[in-house]
């Protein structure tokens, strides 16, 4: 059986470290490869600069930051994004990325795997080779 | 007509004799036939003969003076020569040596040659007498009249007279038969002539009398007749001469009849000017009167119209009194009642009968002791007294006590009114009660602790009570007049100023949140109630505030920590799944995965209590420290060391140092100093305080246990040490004496709840 997320290259921005390993262990089995995982927004701002990505995974609350420079920088540059959070679904701070998709915490791991396949194949000029 | 003094030459003056000179004296002055208009009174009819009445009743007379008449001299007046004498005299005063000439020559021949004559006018009057009939003229006693037949001899009169009376009335020349007259005792054969002289007609008539004498009859010769003659002209003559000698007698009886009519006559005469004077006087008397009556009729009128005014005033008076419905009192100066209105019965019980008696004999129904007093007082001082007073029935009373002032402006007594004002006087009452109430009520509104306020729509603040004074920071006159949305700064969340004052002028009432800015500068929240109402044309705003500043940040508070709290149970939950898939990768049976599992469960919900009994503020690390160690303690609390400040971790470090903290003491318990009974652990920290932000440096340093081996690589326990703090720096050393771990984290500044995000 092909892994789903087979040769993707994701970033990973959480804060917590246990949900930030037991991220990267679920990603790891579906296939996936790991371009960084972050804990702070400055880290994940000089990952997403960088080409290595082809799709993210989001904690929309960095410790006492918001994960909105970093998706403005993915968007920008047209790299698929996923949110991961605890936030309640009305976080403001989400408004204006009604488009992507929100998972919430604690998901199921096929979920989050099988969103992030969702996200790299509906990207017209996906990077997945 | 006066002359020089002439009363003081007079010794006396008859009105007889004053009355014919002044006639003469007109007589003198009109042309000839002139007219004389005369009083009512006076009469020209003395002289006899200067005048003739033309109409006696209006007293036009004419003057009988003829064109070519020689003019009478002007009588003197008063003087001592007599007119009458003049008069006789007029014949003299002509010049006979006019007019010569052959017709001159002629007329004196007549004069000298023709009989005696005198002329004589219609009134028996002589007017001129010729020269030499002088011897014919023998006047009777009495005063001088200028009669024709009385001047005459007595022995012609008789003749003369029924010889005028022919000429005149009949226009017929009479020539008598012979009279004898004695001229000197001789007698004289006279006949007379009596001839009208018309002068052509116009003029009066006048008569010319002629004495035609014969020679003197020889008595002798007469008695020589008587005897010659026969017997029949001796009887006849016998016969002529009695009825002679009684012709005679009866002329004289005549004569004196004459006389006596004469003076009766002249009596008649003065009674009747005395009755004509006396009409005279009545008629000026009645004239008096009759102008009198009508300044009378006239003065009459004048009162008729003025009793009418006085009527129609009266009148007026009475039905302005019975109109007015004011009880009036009128007293005189002693306070006798003098007159009153119908109302003044209500007050005191008096009747129409009791005027005239004095007001203190009278009981009244007011309770208004000092009524006489003030009465008098008004008598005496002149100012007016105005009271309002109460009547025992509970009525009221405008009492107004004035001096009662004559029309010539002298005070007789007093005038009292009453009018009746008890329902103005309760509408006072209530007003006053509600003007009262509502003191009270602005006071209460005033001492209010909720800001009441209110402001003109078209202007500033009118109103501003204490409880706006303390909420919004401005004393009540620097609030009044000012701008209420400047000075407050107000501004409308989700609308605008000016969109509320439309709404409240469509709806007449508001009601919503507003931003206020306080005298200080701190921002409000405030719930607004405004109604709009108008009084007078304005229109005010009655706005009351509640000031939810506080509210609205507890809400917003409270909704911030239920997102929080999700969050965190939703990272929790996470965490929890994090662990258990963990945990079921390094556990070699169910049994040990449930026995790590629950250890990891237990760690973390130790942590959770510290934070919630901290009210979420952080937990201290000492209590962090003892709480995960303590089930591994259980024989001997003592085998732990704690040593450092008390901290308060915040909660995004205090789960994961109570993580780390567990799984250090699980490995002690498995592997190192708590493994054996003597074995002792020490934790020890301090803060680095010289910079921001402070960094937190904990040692756990482990004592009397077996030598540490090399613990296997990539366990998760290692791992979740390593890692599990964000931020922190971690040296692990195992060293001879046993196991140490030093951990270095920044301590973040201590959150606000709510600002977190």
């Amino acid at each position: 059986v092909t892994p789903p997320l087979r040769g993707a290259r994701l970033l990973l921005v959480e804060d917590d470290a246990l949900l930030l390993m037991e991220l990267e262990a679920i990603l790891l089995e579906a296939g996936a490869e790991i371009a960084a995982c972050c804990r702070t927004v400055r880290d994940a701002l000089a990952i997403a600069s960088g080409d290595d990505v082809d799709a993210a995974i989001l904690d929309v609350r960095v410790g006492r930051e918001t994960i909105a420079p970093v998706a403005q920088r993915l968007a920008s540059r047209g790299t698929p994004f996923i949110f991961y959070t605890g936030q309640v679904e009305k976080d403001p701070q989400l408004a204006e990325w009604t488009g992507h998709r929100v998972l919430s915490k604690p998901a199921r791991a096929g979920a989050i795997v099988a969103a992030i396949a969702e996200v790299l194949h509906s990207v017209p000029c996906g990077r997945a080779s | 007509m006066s002359t020089s003094s002439p009363v003081a030459t007079s010794s006396s003056i008859s009105t007889r004799e004053l009355q014919e000179q002044v006639c003469s004296t007109f007589h003198y002055a009109l042309n000839p036939a002139g007219y004389l208009f005369l009083g009512a009174s006076e009469t020209a009819d003395n002289p006899h003969g200067l005048f003739r009445a033309i109409d006696r009743s209006m007293r036009i007379y004419q003057s009988t003076a003829a064109p070519g008449d020689k003019p009478r001299l002007l009588p003197r007046l008063l003087g001592p020569a007599r007119m009458r004498e003049q008069v006789i005299h007029l014949g003299r005063t002509m010049n006979p040596t006019v007019a010569l000439g052959e017709a001159a020559m002629h007329r004196r021949a007549i004069e000298q040659v023709a009989p005696p004559s005198m002329l004589v006018d219609e009134t028996h009057r002589v007017i001129h007498l010729s020269e030499n009939a002088g011897r014919y003229v023998m006047p009777s006693g009495g005063p001088l009249s200028g009669d024709a037949v009385d001047l005459v001899r007595p022995e012609l009169r008789f003749e003369l007279r029924s010889a005028l009376n022919h000429a005149f009335e009949q226009q017929v020349p009479t020539l008598s038969l012979p009279i004898l007259v004695r001229f000197n005792g001789a007698p004289h054969r006279i006949h007379l002539l009596v001839k009208p002289a018309a002068e052509g007609g116009s003029g009066p008539p006048v008569v010319v009398v002629m004495f035609m004498e014969g020679e003197a009859v020889d008595e002798s010769l007469l008695v020589a007749d008587r005897q010659t003659n026969d017997e029949t002209v001796q009887r006849l003559r016998r016969e002529v001469e009695l009825t002679q000698g009684r012709l005679r007698t009866v002329r004289e009886e005549s004569d004196a009849a004459n006389e006596e009519l004469r003076a009766a006559n002249e009596e008649l005469q003065s009674i009747n000017e005395e009755h004509r004077s006396t009409s005279e006087e009545l008629e000026t008397s009645r004239e008096e009167l009759q102008s009198t009556n009508e300044e009378l009729q006239t003065v009459n009128s004048e009162l008729k119209l003025k009793l009418e005014a006085i009527s129609r005033g009266h009148s007026d008076l009475q039905n302005l009194v019975a109109a007015t419905d004011i009880g009036t009192l009128f007293l005189d100066s002693t306070l006798r009642i003098k007159l009153f209105t119908d109302r003044m019965t209500e007050l005191f019980h008096i009747t129409l009968a009791d005027e005239g008696r004095p007001i203190t004999d009278f009981a009244h129904q007011l309770e208004y002791p000092d009524l006489i007093k003030d009465a008098r007082s008004v008598l005496t001082d002149l100012a007016p007294v105005r009271r309002e007073i109460r009547s025992r029935a509970g009525r009221w009373y405008d009492m107004r006590v004035r001096p009662y002032r004559t029309v010539d402006d002298k005070v007789d007594g007093v005038v009292i009114t009453f009018v009746d004002i008890s329902e103005r006087h309760q509408v006072e009452e209530a007003l006053r009660e509600s003007e009262r109430r509502l003191g009270q009520e602005q006071h209460l509104v005033e001492l209010s602790r909720d800001p009441i306020f209110v402001w003109d729509f078209d202007d500033g603040i009118v109103e501003w009570n204490r409880g706006s004074e303390e909420l919004y920071g401005y004393r009540r006159d620097e609030a009044l007049g000012k701008q209420k949305e400047a000075l407050l700064g107000t501004s409308v969340p989700g609308s605008s100023f000016a969109e509320l004052k439309a709404k409240l002028r469509q709806d007449g009432s508001w009601a919503g949140e507003l931003r206020q800015k306080t005298k200080s500068g701190q921002d409000l929240t405030v719930e607004s109630h405004m109604q709009l109402e108008s009084f007078d044309g304005r229109r005010l705003v009655l706005e009351s505030t509640r000031d939810v500043t506080a509210a609205r940040a507890a809400e917003r508070r409270l909704r911030l920590l239920i997102g929080e709290l999700t969050h965190r149970v939703r990272n929790t939950l996470a965490v929890i799944q994090a662990i258990a898939r963990h945990t079921l990768r390094g556990a070699n049976s169910p049994r040990e995965f449930v026995e790590r599992f629950e250890g990891r469960l237990a760690a973390l919900a130790t942590a959770h209590t510290l934070l919630v009994g901290s009210d979420w503020q952080g937990a201290d690390l000492g209590e962090l420290a003892r709480e995960q160690l303590a089930p591994h303690l259980t024989d001997n609390p003592n085998r732990l060391h704690l040593d450092g400040d008390s901290i308060l971790l915040p909660a995004d470090l205090a789960t994961p140092f109570g993580l780390v903290l567990h799984e250090l003491a699980t490995n002690a318990a498995k592997y190192g100093s708590l493994s054996v009974s003597n074995g002792t652990v020490g934790v020890s920290w301090t803060v680095d305080a010289r910079n921001k932000p402070h960094r937190l440096r904990l040692v756990w340093e482990e004592r009397g246990g077996p030598p540490p081996g090399k613990p296997k690589a990539g366990g998760f326990g290692s791992a979740l040490i390593d890692s599990v703090i964000p931020g922190a720096r971690v040296e692990r050393e195992f060293r001879p004496v046993g196991f140490a771990c030093t951990i270095e984290v920044e301590l973040p500044e201590m959150p606000e709840y709510g600002v977190v995000d």
